[in-house]
């Protein structure tokens, strides 16, 4: 049995009297690939914003590694492990692709680490950008390093954007959307990528509305509907529930 | 040289305020260019070093003590007062944080103005003592521009090293995007304010330098118009570029030097020089926005260089 | 018992121009979400435009005022049209250092073609004051408080009930849904511009009564309303009311406690309360961004 990674309980989140998630509740195994999948307005984003802290829930806890982490704040997450990417790619448009993987990585960031040490700094560089070129070889980005991150596709910045969530060092990764807009080779690499990242021991949570993408790689789904979870199973599972379909081919 | 008509008193008087202008750009472009915060109370730093240091030196109206300490105690308030107005104002965005440092700027003249007892207020304070290192005193202009260009090279030197370190780059990632950073596990809060801290002591330290040249400081000198000039400075120069807000300091200072000689009312003058400066921030804001060196430029250019010897040894 | 009321005719006095300079800010802000940083320029011009038909001309005050005030929303017009147009979408920044711009250039200008002296309304004359509750009020203070109040209220039932104060609230929604419901928008950001500068060029001539004008009036004047627009919320028309009544009373009652010289720096300390508890001020609404993620 591996154990649960993040617990969801009871989490409701009201916008003025509007409730965008009611009581959703399920929880994320160590070293899987979750998706959250739903119709539009069924409240994933919402979900996702509460899970990495960006929105305070109404009520309900979230746990994670057994502790609970409800009013952390998002920067405090990402020391617990938390890593997330946005479904408007949000990466560094003036900065080089190499310099928007650094920003990820441990650094030693007093201002004046330049000025005193400036051999432990350069050395530090040095390695972080052999790891970075690393996981940007994982995407098909290597060699575009001192590219101006504006300058890439869209679906290479959300590469991007994925690999420099990678760079964090995290445990569990949270990807909003990851294949929103992407083309067809490039959804392959992010599935190859995520596959690798789950061998290394990575747990992976994600929204999608590719259903293709979803069934391949996620081991458990979660369907959500009108802000509550619908149904949590394997994709084999999701396929033949009946409110599953009802939900997504309406009423 | 056409200098020479001007004579060298003068040219020496252009590069020491050069000098302090440089100081005081550079150090406001770690804030406007680096990390996104327009700051319209930069003057109010500025004129924090420019009071302590001579509070704390000046033999009649202050302690008399020697030029160190009060170079040293004008930029330690300046950065105090830096983390100060950065308590309240860093939660803040955009437009809303350029409010809340033009109210501090403000606040500051207001103090200068009116705690008198210290101050003088209006009277402004006179005879203010050269400038002492190492025991030699800096009467003639020449040690002085010496001691200047010196100061404005340490302070470039701190601040090149500052904005190229992964404290600097982080900076930038910020004002990229700063959900994008907080994302990536960056307390974003505590890099403004450090950034803030230091911009204000560099500022601090120029605001010194000054009171010591010219040897008298009244409130007027740091009203908010000075602040948009040194805001002109950056724009201009190229915000986020580093050589962009020395040439910014630089044109800015020598542009309407001409003006001196056109015979003019010193109101006029003024008047003349704030048309100039305004007139020149319209036009880049319009045509330019990005300054006269801007920062795409430069990578790109190293873009260009490095796909050129691609190619090259390809 | 006097001092306090006196203190207080002089509260209302300055809040009723604030408050009329206020509703500027938070008009053109309400629509276009930025400082137009050079509306205390505007307030300026409309003083020194009276100040010329009215002393140097010996026309009458009225003409005075109307001339200001056409004068005044041609020049926001045509500030609008030239000046910030091009910037609209595009960075908030930028606008926001042009309108700054501006409003240094419209000063240097001014001094100019004025000097820097400073002029006066007044006749000379000593006006005799009425005593009001133990405080004296002169005729022409009557007159700002009375004159501020009506045409605040004016902008307040305009933008209430008038077909095109609907269509500048809209505007001021959503941009986007207003122009798709037919909505000029660009004829709404004028109205604004030139109501804006209208109600500017009054509150210059009202100050011009009570006070000395002068070509660097405008910073001080400009800020210190701009105080009350945040104060109060800003892009909130009733905000800016509640915002410059409220900058008015804090300055007046604020120097029996501490040195009058303090009196400008009392509204930026509010300020910068007011953006550490609530920056979207007392009446202002949680912006988009806030929220969104």
């Amino acid at each position: 049995m591996t154990s649960i990674l993040l617990e969801v309980k009871n989490l409701r989140k009201e916008f003025g009297g509007v409730i965008a998630v009611k009581d959703c509740s399920f929880n994320v195994k160590e070293n899987q690939i979750i998706a959250l999948i739903g119709p539009n307005g069924a409240g994933k984003t919402t979900m996702f914003n509460m899970i990495t802290g960006y929105i305070q829930p109404t009520k309900g806890k979230i746990i994670y590694q057994e502790k609970e982490i409800t009013r952390y704040a998002p920067q405090k997450r990402v020391k617990i492990g938390f890593s997330r990417t946005f479904q408007q790619v949000k990466i560094f448009q003036n900065m080089t692709i190499l310099e928007n993987m650094l920003v990820a990585m441990k650094n030693n960031e007093v201002p004046w680490a330049t000025i005193f040490s400036p051999q432990k700094v350069k050395v530090q560089e040095e390695e972080n950008t052999a790891k970075a070129k690393e996981l940007l070889k994982m995407v098909k980005l290597e060699g575009k390093e001192n590219k101006l991150a504006k300058n890439l596709s869209y679906g290479q910045q959300k590469l991007l954007e994925i690999v420099r969530a990678v760079a964090v060092e995290c445990t569990l990764l949270l990807l909003d959307e990851p294949a929103a807009g992407v083309n067809l080779t490039m959804l392959k690499t992010i599935k190859e990528l995520l596959l690798t990242l789950k061998k290394k021991g990575l747990t992976i949570l994600f929204i999608e509305h590719n259903m293709e993408f979803v069934m391949d790689i996620a081991d458990t789904v979660v369907v959500m509907d009108y802000g509550e979870e619908i149904a949590v199973g394997t994709p084999k599972e999701i396929r033949k529930n009946k409110r599953v379909i009802e939900a997504y081919l309406g009423t | 040289m056409a200098w020479n008509f001007l004579g060298a008193d003068y040219l020496l008087h252009l590069i020491i305020m050069i000098g302090i202008y440089v100081m005081v750009s550079a150090s406001l472009n770690l804030m406007i260019g680096y990390t996104g915060m327009l700051n319209l109370g930069h003057v109010g730093f500025f004129g924090i070093g420019a009071y302590t240091s001579v509070l704390l030196t000046h033999p009649v109206y202050g302690l008399g003590l020697p030029f160190s300490v009060g170079l040293l105690g004008g930029a330690a308030m300046a950065l105090l007062g830096g983390y100060f107005i950065g308590i309240p104002s860093l939660k803040l965005r955009g437009d809303y944080l350029a409010i809340a440092t033009l109210g501090f700027g403000e606040i500051m003249r207001a103090v200068f103005k009116n705690w008198q007892s210290l101050t003088r207020g209006p009277l402004g304070i006179p005879a203010i003592p050269k400038a002492t290192i190492f025991g030699y005193t800096l009467a003639t202009k020449e040690s002085m521009a010496m001691v200047v260009i010196v100061a404005t090279l340490i302070c470039l030197i701190v601040l090149w090293k500052i904005i190229h370190s992964p404290f600097g780059r982080t900076l930038k990632a910020i004002r990229e995007d700063e959900i994008a950073a907080i994302s990536l596990g960056k307390e974003v809060r505590r890099y403004k304010m450090t950034a803030l801290c230091i911009s204000a002591c560099i500022a601090g330290i120029a605001g010194v330098f000054y009171a010591h040249y010219i040897s008298f400081i009244d409130p007027t000198t740091f009203s908010f118009s000075e602040s948009v000039i040194f805001v002109c400075m950056v724009i201009l120069g190229g915000m986020g570029s580093f050589w962009g807000s020395v040439l910014g300091a630089i044109v800015i200072i020598l542009l309407p030097q001409p003006l001196r000689f056109l015979g003019f009312h010193a109101d006029i003058v003024g008047a003349l020089r704030q048309i100039l400066f305004a007139a020149i921030l319209i036009t880049m804001m319009l045509w330019k926005p990005q300054g006269l060196i801007s920062e795409e430029t430069i990578t790109e250019e190293k873009e260009t260089k490095e796909k050129a010897a691609e190619s090259g040894t390809a | 018992m006097s001092l306090i009321a006196q203190v207080l005719a002089n509260a209302i006095i300055a809040g009723g121009i604030y408050a009329v300079i206020a509703i500027g800010y938070s008009l053109i802000y309400s629509v276009l979400k930025f400082i137009n940083f050079a509306h205390g320029e505007i307030v300026m011009i409309g003083a020194f435009i009276g100040w010329t038909v009215a002393v140097h001309w010996h026309q009458h005050l009225f003409i005075a005022t109307l001339a200001a005030m056409i004068c005044c929303g041609l020049l926001g017009f045509l500030i609008e049209k030239i000046v910030y147009k091009p910037f609209r979408k595009k960075n908030k920044l930028y606008v926001l250092l042009t309108a700054i711009a501006l409003s240094f250039l419209l000063q240097g200008i001014a001094i100019v073609l004025f000097g820097a002296k400073v002029r006066t309304f007044s006749t000379g004359n000593i006006i005799k004051g009425h005593e009001v509750f133990g405080a004296v009020i002169t005729t022409t203070q009557f007159i700002i408080i009375t004159v501020s109040l009506i045409f605040v209220f004016m902008i307040l039932l305009f933008i209430k009930k008038t077909k095109t104060g609907k269509a500048i609230r809209a505007v001021a929604e959503n941009q986007d849904t207003a122009a798709a419901v037919g909505i000029n928008v660009d004829r709404i950001i004028s109205i604004i511009f030139i109501l804006s500068s209208m109600l500017a060029a009054v509150s210059g001539i009202l100050i011009g009564y009570e006070q000395n004008i002068n070509p660097t009036m405008g910073t001080m004047i400009g800020i210190k309303a701009f105080t009350a627009a945040v104060v109060g919320g800003i892009g909130s028309v009733p905000g800016a009311f509640l915002g410059g009544y409220l900058i008015g009373f804090a300055e007046n009652f604020g120097i029996l406690f501490v040195p009058a010289g303090y009196k400008d720096a009392i509204s930026f300390v509010i300020l910068l309360i007011m953006l550490y508890v609530k920056p979207t001020g007392i009446l202002g609404k949680k912006t988009e961004e806030e929220v969104r993620v």
